[in-house]
């Protein structure tokens, strides 16, 4: 007993266990809850462009010695903007978009870092770390960043779920009865970019795609219903969350990629368990 | 004919309706006016400006010149009154909805910004869904359904929106015959409630059966009125050219009792 309890409570006499359990709590909840949206919508290449694309915001951010939020936050909602407009406006094609977008920011961000190192110029951003993410050294600041942005982001996708439900699954019908499409995309958008910029700093850029794809997919596979798809997501995304943590923990392993192998597992178990019971259905019914 | 009793002007009028993309004119002056408990059928070719009629009465594109009328007021007026119910292939598939989730779509706008819906909208959506035969169904997802009954999923959102005016785009595309017959049933039901319900389709046998009136559309309006007298060869030429008088089978079907069938 006393070692179960040792292993559970043991790492947080480490403060910064108790702050990166927070993250992973509150990343574990809003990425896959939006996910839902990211899954149904097909907008996975767009966050993945959205985590490289706030590269020059994180490196102005770290130039200037603010907070890493001030420069990816401005960033990613400006780039998801963009690409809603050249979409929308220019009829240039989603995946273009994105790709565009993607790669001309984050190789603006590569050179920020190189000119300022030429100069002599300490950048304390580590492309590792926005690769891999570090959960573990999240300050008390950003803990407080990364409640707010998740309470915002909830509070919308909770009020506006009946408008954001329709307009996603029938724009045009939304349109007729006089809801603003195109606002309440831009909007998606914008809580999309809120998302990734959160996870991006709990499990790194290739892993913000896993909290955000990862437990909405499990959860799609399993339930019938839009909002228990939600509710469903949000379990798992919090079990792989503080699972990795525990894990990353006492094996002494990277936190954001045993997270991401966690919500791997559980969507594993979510295509076998729809398997299966496929293969009842089909013995019954033969 | 209860929903429009007090109304002296025509559900739906359109003066004049012009549409132009880039020079190339798409709508040219087109004007009609639909009755109450009325079916109305849009007959025409591909490319023949159907749709973009759909979309400037739906008001989801402006005309470049002349004017939509419900009920005598601007469409920015009567938002709500008008509901469009789409095909399938239109919505995101990759949502999980069940009939019941898509019926309380239509109790959107009444419910209100940031608020749940309440007794009143369940109420709205069960009545709908009872109307349209489809609330035994009310727990399946919509990608379960058959096209027809899909369509009646559909048909009782709008009628939970309360529209008095309802627009079906290829009303018969993915339904097979038996589910044809239920969703016809439903609409003529619909018409003796006094609503207007218009509709396109590639069948223009079906619409010569069950329209009241026929709305010939080739950019222009090249007729307007009875299935029966409309539907000529003459007009056909028009629509289709020459060869377009090949599928439809003369005037026997187009005075064959149209509407009142049950």
């Amino acid at each position: 007993m006393d070692i179960i309890t040792e292993a559970l409570v043991g790492p947080f006499q480490y403060s910064f266990m108790v702050r990166a359990l927070i993250v992973a709590v509150v990343v574990g909840v809003m990425c896959p809850v939006a996910g839902v949206y990211v899954v149904t919508r097909g907008l996975g290449f767009m966050s993945d462009g959205l985590a490289h694309a706030v590269l020059p915001g994180v490196v102005a951010a770290a130039l200037f010695g603010v907070v890493f939020f001030a420069g990816a936050i401005p960033m990613a909602i400006g780039m998801a903007l963009l690409s809603g407009y050249l979409i929308k406006k220019a009829g240039v094609g989603e995946d273009a978009s994105v790709g565009i977008l993607f790669a001309g920011l984050f190789a603006m961000g590569v050179i920020m870092i190189n000119m300022a190192l030429d100069r002599g110029v300490a950048v304390n951003v580590s492309l590792e770390g926005i690769l891999l993410g570090n959960v573990l050294g999240v300050s008390t600041n950003e803990t407080y960043v990364t409640l707010g942005v998740a309470a915002v982001v909830l509070v919308l996708l909770y009020g506006l779920h009946k408008e954001l439900y329709f307009s996603n699954f029938d724009p045009t019908g939304a349109s007729v009865i006089g809801l603003p499409t195109e606002k309440l995309e831009y909007l998606l958008l914008t809580i999309l970019a809120l998302v990734v910029v959160v996870a991006l700093q709990a499990v790194g850029v290739i892993l913000v795609i896993s909290m955000l794809i990862t437990p909405a997919a499990a959860a799609l596979q399993i339930t019938r219903r839009f909002t228990s798809a939600m509710l469903m997501a949000a379990v798992i995304g919090v079990a792989s969350g503080v699972a990795g943590l525990y894990l990353s923990f006492h094996f002494d392993l990277p936190s954001g990629p045993v997270m991401a192998m966690v919500a791997f597992s559980f969507f594993v178990l979510s295509v076998l368990w729809k398997q299966k019971g496929a293969v009842v259905l089909q013995r019954q019914q033969a | 004919m209860a929903l429009t009793a007090t109304s002296p002007s025509p559900p739906l009028a359109a003066q004049e309706v012009t549409v132009e993309f880039s020079g190339v004119k798409v709508l040219d002056k087109v004007s009609f006016s639909a009755g109450p408990g009325c079916i109305m059928g849009v007959v025409g070719p591909n490319g023949a400006g159907k749709s973009t009629l759909f979309n400037v009465i739906t008001a989801l594109m402006p005309p470049t010149s002349g004017q939509v009328l419900i009920h005598g007021k601007s469409m920015a007026e009567a938002r709500g009154v008008v509901a469009y119910v789409p095909q399938y292939e239109r919505v995101n598939s990759h949502i999980p909805a069940t009939a019941w989730d898509v019926v309380m779509q239509g109790r959107v706008r009444h419910a209100g910004w940031f608020r749940r819906t309440g007794r009143r909208d369940r109420d709205a959506a069960e009545d709908a869904l009872n109307r349209v035969g489809m609330w035994d169904r009310r727990k399946s997802l919509i990608f379960e359904l058959s096209g027809g009954q899909r369509q009646r999923v559909f048909v009782a959102r709008a009628l939970a929106q309360g529209a008095d005016i309802l627009l079906l785009d290829e009303a018969f595309s993915g339904v097979d015959i038996s589910s044809q017959t239920a969703m016809m049933d439903v609409l003529l039901d619909l018409r003796e409630d006094g609503r207007t319900i218009m509709m396109t389709s590639h069948d223009i046998n079906h619409m010569a059966h069950y329209c009241d009136e026929c709305l010939c559309l080739n950019c222009n309006v090249c007729a307007c009125g009875p299935p029966a007298e409309v539907l000529n060869e003459e007009v056909m030429a028009r629509l289709y050219g020459p060869m377009g008088t090949v599928p439809f089978h003369g005037h026997g079907l187009a005075g064959d009792d149209h509407g009142h069938h049950h």
